[in-house]
């Protein structure tokens, strides 16, 4: 069923929102008292300390790849990782970059994804429910995840002695 | 034996589909190295672990943590000796500096591969390592005019 026929159907949407190894607790915080009155959300908080009152928490998820299967969009860290896996696998995404952490990877990665219109990206609280809205109404078309597969292994390899 | 060194998160996640790539070209074993907390990873033949050099939410704290993870870093890589380490290859981060350059030392062949999530400046231990490895990749082109020597390999 489209996104945008499960709001005509009053059928609720799924979000997962998952943030790899490091905690977020900011994040969960805003989510839960925003959109988590809204929509049926599973929160993946690693090892935080703020666990939400709304939907469904886990630290860690088991099987991740087959688990986010089952939701209709991801709110996801912008870890390379889970990032990358996720694309992969052609989920519907919000990737929000985690600038709490002292290294600022995360944001050239979202820069990325945005530059090349693979997902919504959202900079700050403020928009995942913006970006979440346009993705249900149907208004944003993504690009799909063409990835060059690695091709340099014979080359290491043979710099076995 | 290839030794792999890898960090949690992504990096660890690019070790795996490195291994994945190994075991289709060749039969050997496959150790390792990477930070506590990842040691259950049943993807390698063997897992040897050392605590993360860098703490995500604080410069200090990393700092007054390195003699303490210079030692522990020195002790595993002497348990590692006794597996004949043929190459070594890593996905980063930090932890691998200090591997890397006691293998390069020894003549044994150093790869890095500088991390999927940077596309226009290397990452730190990209900019240390470029002087230490054999062979340094890159998995974004934007990545090719920062160092001379470093070779686009596609993405893990």
């Amino acid at each position: 069923m489209a996104l945008f026929e499960k709001q005509y159907m009053g059928v609720d949407y799924k979000i997962l929102v998952t943030i790899g190894t490091t905690s977020w607790d900011d994040l969960m915080r805003y989510i839960d008292k925003t959109l988590g009155k809204k929509y049926k959300i599973f929160y993946q908080i690693a090892d935080g300390n703020y666990v939400p009152n709304t939907g469904t928490s886990e630290r860690f998820i088991s099987n991740f790849q087959s688990f986010c299967g089952e939701f209709d969009i991801i709110i996801t860290h912008a870890g390379a990782g889970t990032v990358y896996n996720l694309l992969e696998s052609n989920s519907l995404l919000v990737v929000i970059p985690n600038v709490d952490r002292i290294d600022k990877h995360q944001l050239e990665l979202a820069d990325f994804i945005d530059r090349e219109n693979l997902a919504a990206v959202a900079y700050c609280f403020e928009e995942i429910e913006e970006k979440i809205d346009d993705i249900i109404r149907g208004g944003s078309n993504f690009e799909s995840y063409k990835k060059e597969e690695f091709f340099l292994i014979e080359d290491i390899l043979a710099l076995i002695q | 034996m290839v030794l792999i060194i890898a960090g949690s998160g992504g990096h660890l996640e690019q070790a795996r589909r490195l291994k994945v790539l190994i075991d289709s070209n060749i039969n050997a074993k496959v150790i390792l190295l990477t930070e506590d907390g990842q040691s259950n990873d049943a993807n390698f033949d063997k897992v040897f672990s050392i605590p993360e050099l860098r703490n995500k939410h604080s410069w200090i704290k990393t700092f007054f943590g390195l003699p303490n993870f210079f030692k522990n870093t020195l002790r595993t890589l002497m348990l590692i000796d006794s597996e004949n380490v043929r190459l070594v290859i890593s996905t980063g981060p930090g932890i691998a500096i200090l591997p890397m350059i006691y293998y390069r030392l020894r003549s044994i062949p150093t790869v890095y591969i500088e991390t999927w999530s940077k596309f226009s400046s290397l990452s730190l231990t990209g900019r240390i390592l470029k002087y230490v490895v054999k062979l340094f990749i890159v998995q974004n082109k934007g990545l090719c005019g920062t160092f001379r020597k470093a070779v686009y390999g596609g993405r893990l």
